[in-house]
């Protein structure tokens, strides 16, 4: 008997149950496998891609002005956490910040990790890319980057981390190389030397993939920007980016730490219900079925993508509980002991196949907030 | 011959979103590796009625299983991945030293029975030399100790007609190696009432599956799907001290075996600590544990996580008054069970433990617990602690608690 | 006009039809210029089935037909054996199947000498197993694979090299007549809008559907029914053999096996416009209905895109009110002068995949006929080069399945490919799920001409598996930039566009997994990599 069951392990999956945790309730987390927040780019949008600022974002999300103070203090405790977990985020979702991304266009964005830089308007910038890495491809990110920054001085050169394998390198594999120290320093030699060779002088900023180290972010970070003496940012863009595997990574190790009972590889097939409220849900392990009861529930199943939600030729359909919902997926009458954080909360609040992390925070933060209160339903229901 | 095209279709829902790539301890630390995307689902479907590919890569698959916990899509990732090592095995063989390391049964009967010399041999550089030179088994590499007195030899049943009753699956390791986790075992279901039963058993059969041994571990399973349902059939629970046993028993035998007896036992299999667990929850457990002002740091087994039941262990610890257990988090080991006694595998084994050494290290804990005898044997040699099973610990605050009466 | 160009004979259509009159020609000695609107296979050919039809199908409707098929199909499997894999294919009786039918099959296939061996139902169960247990009877025929983008790659290729031109991305805006007498043709390249002229003494119309708008450009009226059929592709290839359907032909009643995937189709619906390639949800639902009586998981099983294509349906006498099937599905080999006054044309319409060699050498033969050459065709005999390659890619430090896959693939461009493979950045993986190399794409890339991933999809199979270039389609656009084969505005112009291409196929079956990875493909390329509206403007 858990006080909170957590469905799904993406972004809001991971954070209720870590905030559930830190509220002292006895949380489970079921989960069929990893959350989208594998495939995401670690950087946290308003509105997913588009450069809409908050006002739009409120209207789109149906915000009302009250939630605004909410949302401030869910990126605090967001921020509190990864700063805790050693790694922190900066911005502010009032103030987007123009970033570039790993096709080499520009998107604006709320919070983000400290290993990304704002790429500015003018000033110079050095692409740099590895030839084992097919999914950064440093002129052709140049190229593109120089048509939305045409006044900014662009270069680019490519180096070898000096690794082969017959697997498609990821950006994570090269990040995995780069938290080792001697790799990093041959490659830091290699862009000295290029860039002697063809004379591009220190530019304001290095471009660099998502790949700046895993575990060793910092020093990796730490040791490019010293030694080449600029600032550095890294570009996410094909998954798996490394930006967003360590904040994975960090969140579900805290959620295990801190005692959150994970029961992976399980698909919840339906809940038990007593009137109004879940008693417990019915949970399938290879082919076993058996019952995980709770007090409260958290949906984190994500919309159609994170497959909360399965698109069938006869409509939507909410797929962890088998909810009744409208031809869009909002759900029609919510148990009262069920909080539907981040993309579950309905396809209508999807862009481009995510509803974007400020959402989430926001809606995961407020689902807590709910449970604290522990009035039936809580604001995550309004 | 084994057939390639097993009903396994699960692969088809692959989205090539990369979440085991990132989730494969073992893409973690070496490039030499196909990564569990390409050596299971990818593969599959380009050999599904075409000609067969075999991929020497595979044999860096530890069959963990981390690909099947984090595959959004519920692909079973570990079963295609077992079946590339089975046509592996079969197009280029098996070496000696798989053929032992896979047979943990046979080679358990042998060195207990001369488990004094087995042990000291096991620690004589020139022995290890030999084995290195000879089989591919890398000189650092500590094994587990063989006991002479093996379980098989020691076990009395002495609860009977109770109303749960459990067939224990001892396990190699138990029987062979660790019978004090055995004997922790039986004493535990002593003191709540429990009847024990030990059925005949063969290997669980993961060794084979890791080996490419398909055939051989299908054998096992129809074995001991065979004889446990003897048992359960007559009111037994199964119960498995061993995670990557119940894992087998429960999930592997599914895929392996796939009948309606397959399922029938499944549906009876319980990990130790769960079915303790699930004592508690039904108000049955005896809950007279002495207090343990110990601190301690678990581990939890890949084979454990992947049977998406919790976290037993730490539940059952934490009803231990005063007793301070801190999951380490940390992933896997790295001894994967026979992969880390391989020479070509030792230092990709030794990469992959470094993350949970440091974590025992920032822990500070009196010792570490875990379910894995495989487990034990990486933290043995990676760390300076001692390393207990969570049924041990169990069975000595129970016994506490009863001196104290 | 910009450019001239003489000829003996002009080509009009890029198709499978086309590339064997093309080749026919260039074997007789005859000078040939093909022109093509879009990339080799832009229509019917690379839009069908891909079945080597044994004959079965036709043998009680059109016996003629099924003999010509049979005879192809031997014809094929001996000269153009890179291309098709005989896979045999299987004629499965059902209970609701007429046995009448049944006989009359039988009986036909023996008369027309199509081999037919019954095989035991339980062994057609065990080789195929997601057949339907009701199976009665269960024959086997000689039908096969063709891969129809190889084939029309390999036979143009080996007309090329036998002194023909192709000219693609040429669209034909103009039949020049002279009294009486065709004398060229006037052409359009569609990617730099220049305009050429090319004189000849004879003009095949080989158009397929468009067949109509070319007639009437030479002054000629002329009659075709479009009949565009649907077809999906499954995730994986679920059968060995190709698997029929024991009745009357219809609607969803045909499995290939493609490689690495099942085609299954298809429909009938008539399309006045050529350039229909519209795809119907309604009409999907109906044909996996349909399909569900041989595969009954078939709702179980992943489609991952549908695509469509039309039959070129020549009707002799204009106004037979049809459906499509009804209209003979032979070819029609029309000599304009005879028919209409009009010298120097002919269309060669209708026709099956399998049959196009056939259909070239009777154009070929009039073509002869009217130039005055002494010359017999030799496409019976002369083979074109193969696919397979041994064991070739020994030393290249690749994938074992990318390695098989370029031994089964490469061809004669095994040896260039090799030798770019034992550069480390060529040995890249590119596409994952069909195992395409950065060499390979290389390889497939036009000489001149602009950048793009349709036509290199074609030729390697990038992004033609389960994800639909979700991965693949970026990394080979920004290679192509990165390595100056492209300039940045071809290749992000040929992103968006394949993009876009994929969605459209991917849209109609878009349920479960392809509706995730169909919003897969959007988050990463809307959100991650920031691609803006102008993905919806380059269509």
């Amino acid at each position: 008997m858990y006080d909170v069951v957590v469905i799904g392990q993406g972004l809001s999956g991971m954070l209720s149950a870590i905030w559930a945790r830190e509220e002292g309730c006895r949380t489970a987390l079921v989960t069929t496998g990893a959350g989208k927040i594998m495939q995401s780019t670690g950087v946290m949008d308003l509105i997913p891609g588009s450069d809409g600022n908050l006002n739009e974002w409120m209207g789109i999300y149906h915000l009302g002005s009250w939630q605004q103070s909410r949302l401030n203090d869910a990126i605090r405790k967001f921020k509190t956490l990864m700063n805790r977990l050693g790694y922190p985020y900066k911005g502010e979702p009032q103030d987007l910040i123009p970033i570039v991304t790993g096709s080499g266009r520009i998107k604006h964005t709320a919070l983000y990790p400290e290993t990304i830089s704002p790429v500015t308007e003018e000033g110079s910038a050095v692409v740099v890319g590895f030839n084992e890495l097919t999914d950064f491809q440093p002129l052709f990110i140049r190229k593109n980057l120089q048509k939305e920054r045409p006044l900014l001085s662009i270069d680019s050169i490519r180096i070898h981390l000096g690794k082969y394998s017959q697997r498609l390198m990821t950006q994570l594999d090269a990040a995995r190389l780069l938290d080792q120290r001697d790799i990093r320093t041959d490659c830091i030699g290699q862009i000295k030397k290029q860039m002697a060779q063809k004379q591009i002088g220190r530019p304001d900023l290095f471009i660099f993939p998502a790949s700046l180290g895993e575990d060793e972010w910092k020093e990796t970070v730490g040791q490019f920007h010293s030694e080449l003496r600029a600032k550095v940012t890294e570009a996410p863009g094909m998954p798996p980016n490394a930006t967003a595997i360590r904040l994975n990574d960090r969140l579900k190790r805290e959620a295990i730490r801190s005692g959150v009972r994970f029961y992976a590889d399980t698909t919840v097939v339906g809940a038990n219900m007593d009137g109004e409220e879940i008693k417990s849900l019915r949970i399938k392990t290879s082919g076993r079925v058996s019952n995980l009861s709770g007090k409260q529930f958290i949906l984190a199943t994500g919309g159609v993508l994170g497959g909360g939600f399965e698109i069938t030729p006869e409509g939507i359909k909410e797929s962890a509980l088998h909810l009744e919902t409208d031809s869009s997926g909002v759900m029609a009458r919510l148990p009262v002991n069920l909080y539907p954080v981040g993309a579950s909360k309905g396809v209508q609040m999807i862009c481009h196949g995510i509803v974007g992390g400020v959402y989430t925070l926001l809606s995961t933060y407020e689902a807590v907030c709910g449970l604290r209160q522990s009035v039936t339903g809580g604001v995550g229901n309004a | 011959m084994l057939d390639p095209n097993i009903l396994e279709t699960t692969y088809e829902k692959c989205l090539k979103c990369n979440a085991c790539v990132a989730s494969c301890p073992v893409s973690g630390v070496t490039l030499d590796f196909g990564g569990p995307k390409h050596l299971g689902p990818e593969l599959k479907r380009l050999v599904d009625n075409q000609q067969i590919i075999d991929d020497k890569r595979i044999e860096f698959c530890t069959l963990c299983g981390n690909c099947d916990m984090s595959c959004p899509e519920n692909v079973h990732v570990s079963t295609l991945t077992a079946y590339a090592k089975a046509i592996h095995t079969e197009k280029s063989g098996f070496s000696f030293r798989d053929f032992v390391l896979s047979n943990a049964e046979l080679v358990g009967k042998m060195a207990s029975a001369f488990a004094p010399v087995t042990n000291m041999a096991m620690k004589m550089k020139p022995i290890r030399k030999m084995m290195e030179k000879m089989m591919g088994i890398p000189e650092d590499r500590q094994f587990p100790n063989y006991q002479f007195k093996n379980f098989n030899r020691v076990y009395k049943n002495k609860t009977s007609g109770s109303k749960r009753k459990v067939a224990y699956f001892v396990g190699c390791y138990a029987t062979y190696n660790a019978p004090e986790v055995a004997g922790s075992f039986v004493k535990v279901m002593e003191y709540n009432g429990i009847e024990v039963a030990i059925p005949r058993q063969k290997c669980c059969g993961i060794p084979m599956l890791a080996n490419g041994r398909m055939n051989r571990a299908q054998k096992n399973a129809s074995d001991n799907i065979e004889s446990l349902l003897a048992y359960t059939r007559r009111g037994y629970d199964v119960v498995a001290t061993c995670t990557s046993c119940s894992l087998a028993l429960k999930k592997e035998y599914l895929s392996i075996n796939g009948t309606d007896e397959a399922r029938e036992l499944a549906a009876h299999v319980y990990d130790a600590d769960e079915y303790l667990r699930m004592l508690k929850e039904e108000g049955e457990l005896n809950v007279n544990l002495a207090p343990m002002k110990d601190r301690a740091g678990y581990h939890a087994p890949c084979h454990m996580r992947a049977q998406g039941m919790g976290n037993p262990a730490m539940d059952m610890l934490e009803l231990i008054p005063e007793y301070d257990v801190q999951d380490l988090g940390a992933g896997c080991c790295g001894q994967c069970g026979t992969f880390g006694f391989k020479k070509e595998k030792y230092d990709v084994s030794m990469k992959l433990g470094r993350t949970m050494a440091e974590s025992v290290k920032d822990l500070g804990a009196d010792y570490t617990v875990t379910e894995c005898g495989m487990c034990k044997n990486q933290l043995d040699q990676l760390t300076d602690k001692a390393v207990k099973h969570p049924i041990q610990i169990l069975a000595e605050s129970y016994e506490r608690a009863k001196r104290a009466i | 006009m910009e450019e001239v160009l003489e000829t003996q004979v002009v080509v009009i259509g890029g198709g499978i039809t086309g590339a064997g009159i093309l080749r026919d020609l260039a074997l007789r000695g005859i000078k040939a210029i093909l022109v093509e609107q879009g990339d080799l296979g832009h229509g019917t050919s690379t839009r069908n089935h891909g079945l080597l039809h044994s004959g079965g199908r036709y043998a009680v409707r059109d016996p003629e037909a099924a003999v010509e098929s049979y005879h192809e199909n031997l014809i094929l499997k001996k000269t153009i054996p890179g291309s098709i894999e005989k896979t045999g294919g299987l004629f499965v009786k059902l209970p609701e199947d007429d046995d009448d039918y049944a006989q009359k099959w039988l009986r036909s296939c023996k008369k027309l000498g199509i081999p037919v061996e019954e095989i035991p139902v339980e062994q057609a169960l065990r080789e195929e197993p997601y057949l339907n247990k009701k199976a009665q009877a269960v024959f086997c025929v000689p039908d096969g694979a063709v891969d129809d983008f190889t084939l029309l790659v390999d036979v143009c290729a080996d007309a090329v090299r036998r002194g023909a031109k192709t000219l693609t991305y040429h669209k034909v805006t103009d039949i020049v007549t002279e009294q009486e007498r065709v004398v060229g043709v006037c052409i359009r390249d569609v990617l730099t809008g220049m305009e050429k002229e090319i004189r000849a003494d004879i003009v095949v119309n080989a158009a397929g559907p468009w067949g109509m708008e070319i007639a009437g450009m030479a002054g000629v009226p002329l009659k075709i029914i479009n009949n565009k059929g649907m077809l999906v592709v499954f995730s994986h290839r679920f059968n060995k053999r190709v698997i029929n359907r024991l009745r009357m032909p219809g609607d969803g009643d045909i499995f290939v096996p493609a490689h690495d995937v099942t085609i299954f189709g298809t429909t009938g619906v008539n399309t006045e416009n050529p350039n229909d390639f519209s795809l119907s949800r309604p009409e999907l639902e109906h044909m996996l209905a349909d399909g569900k009586a041989l595969i009954p998981s078939i709702d179980d099983m992943r489609l991952i895109r549908a695509y469509s294509g039309s039959r070129p349906l020549y009707q002799t006498s204009a106004g037979r009110g049809s459906s499509g099937r009804d209209v003979t599905r032979g070819m029609a080999l029309l000599d304009h002068h005879e028919r209409d006054g009009m010298d120097g044309f002919i269309t060669i319409t209708g026709g099956k995949l399998t049959t196009f060699r056939l259909m070239a050498e009777k154009t070929v033969d009039l073509v002869c006929e009217k130039l005055g050459v002494q010359a017999n065709c030799t496409t019976n005999v002369e083979t074109v080069s193969g696919r397979r390659t041994g064991d070739s890619f020994n030393k290249a430090d690749i994938a074992p399945a990318a390695r098989h896959k370029l031994r089964n693939w490469a061809g004669v461009q095994a040896p260039k490919i090799e030798s770019a493979l034992k550069e480390e950045e060529s040995s890249h993986i590119v596409c994952e799920c069909e195992q395409v190399t950065w060499a390979e794409i290389e390889a497939a890339m036009p000489e001149k001409g602009s950048f793009r991933l349709g036509g290199i999809r074609r030729r390697t199979r990038l992004g033609m598996g389960p994800c639909q270039g979700t991965f693949c389609n970026f990394r080979a656009a920004a290679l192509a930039a990165e390595k100056g084969r492209a300039t940045i505005e071809e290749a992000d112009g040929a992103l968006l566009h394949a993009v876009s291409e994929r969605k459209k196929g991917m849209g109609v079956v878009a349920t479960g997994e392809t509706a995730r990875q169909l919003l897969l493909m959007e988050t990463i390329y809307r959100v991650s990599l920031g691609f803006g509206e102008e993905a919806h403007q380059n269509v």
